[in-house]
């Protein structure tokens, strides 16, 4: 039911409670109802088809073969061959004695943490 | 084609000693109302019967907005019938009236309504309201101060805010929708839906009939008391 003409009926509302508020006359909302509502009645046959063929029709034509892929210009940074995604991880290269030498300075940080907690 | 059909019923109740409630079906021309009067005897049952008389009178019309036109002119006019009803033959007392009109033209359809009588419809397994009370508790839910179910139990449950010849001016309010075959409609005073909750009505409401959905939600309304008058109308629309 909210989703029978929800456009006319929330204009419908508007200007009743504008009416009602003392903000427009009588006439004002009484011509702005027919307006809207003769509006919607001319329509109506348009409004029910799309109502019973909106998603059918988009269905379709997101699976019609003789449509083509848009023409875009992919940018060379993006292009390669082994960019599978925006968000794809690339393993780094480090050697043993970066390894070696990063584990001596958190093995010298552990020893002066140490000395310092318990001897000074 | 769409056509329809319907039934009503109105009882007393339990409580109550007159009733105060009207209602009028006129399937030839796609018209139905309910009128909850207020005001005691010779006032609410005088305006709700006046609401009806008033209503009787409009003739078929292929336009929705000039038949919406045409409501809304009856409804003003019993307004100020019933204002100057109250002022000489009452000693100034108000007598209103709850109003609620749907009229079915093709496939679409108009509610027109002031105060807290309802108009829902069933489709697709979904009960709706079609109308929006004109109350203090509804008011009171559309600002987020309390939920449904609190308003179920607020003492202001029955402070209604617009009625036909509750004041100098009337503002009824309308909405349009689209009728589809196998829908269900109902026209209701606040005398049926507070006895029964709009999951029940749901599912009682698909029958063979309306005469036989009327029969059923009517008999269950007043097995839950009937504190007030029930009046209902079922409308049930068809494909030929």
């Amino acid at each position: 039911m909210k989703k029978d003409y929800p456009e006319a009926n929330a204009r419908l509302a508007e200007v009743a409670k504008s009416w009602a508020e003392g903000e427009v006359s009588h006439d004002v909302w009484r011509k702005e109802r027919h307006t809207i509502i003769s509006t919607v009645w001319s329509k109506k046959r348009d409004w029910e088809s799309n109502q019973n063929h909106t998603l059918p029709l988009k269905k379709k034509a997101m699976s019609s073969p003789s449509l083509t892929m848009p023409n875009v210009v992919v940018p060379p940074q993006l292009s390669g061959a082994n960019t599978s995604s925006l968000y794809q991880v690339v393993d780094a290269e480090v050697s043993h004695e970066e390894v070696l030498l990063l584990a001596v300075l958190l093995l010298s940080m552990s020893f002066t943490a140490v000395f310092l907690l318990y001897w000074v | 084609m769409l056509t329809w059909t319907s039934a009503q019923a109105t009882d007393v109740g339990a409580k109550r000693k007159i009733n105060e409630d009207n209602m009028l079906s006129r399937p030839d021309i796609g018209l139905w109302v309910v009128a909850d009067g207020m005001g005691g005897h010779a006032a609410g049952d005088v305006a709700s019967q006046e609401v009806v008389n008033a209503m009787m009178q409009l003739k078929e019309s292929p336009d929705l907005a000039d038949f919406v036109d045409a409501v809304e002119d009856k409804l003003l006019s019993v307004n100020y019938q019933l204002r100057k009803h109250g002022q000489e033959a009452l000693g100034g007392r108000t007598l209103g009236t709850t109003v609620v009109s749907l009229f079915l033209l093709d496939t679409m359809g108009a509610c027109v309504w002031a105060g807290d009588s309802r108009a829902y419809l069933y489709r697709d397994g979904e009960l709706s309201r079609i109308s929006h009370d004109h109350s203090a508790v509804q008011e009171m839910i559309d600002a987020g101060v309390i939920t449904h179910e609190q308003a179920a139990f607020h003492p202001h449950r029955n402070v209604i805010t617009r009625a036909v010849g509750g004041s100098e001016n009337l503002y009824p309010e309308v909405r349009v929708f689209t009728v589809k075959a196998n829908d269900w409609y109902i026209l209701c005073s606040d005398g049926f839906y507070n006895e029964l909750s709009e999951e029940l009505i749901a599912v009682n409401l698909v029958q063979s009939t309306p005469e036989e959905s009327v029969r059923i939600l009517m008999e269950k309304s007043l097995a839950n008391g009937a504190l007030d008058n029930v009046t209902l109308i079922v409308i049930h629309v068809g494909e030929e």
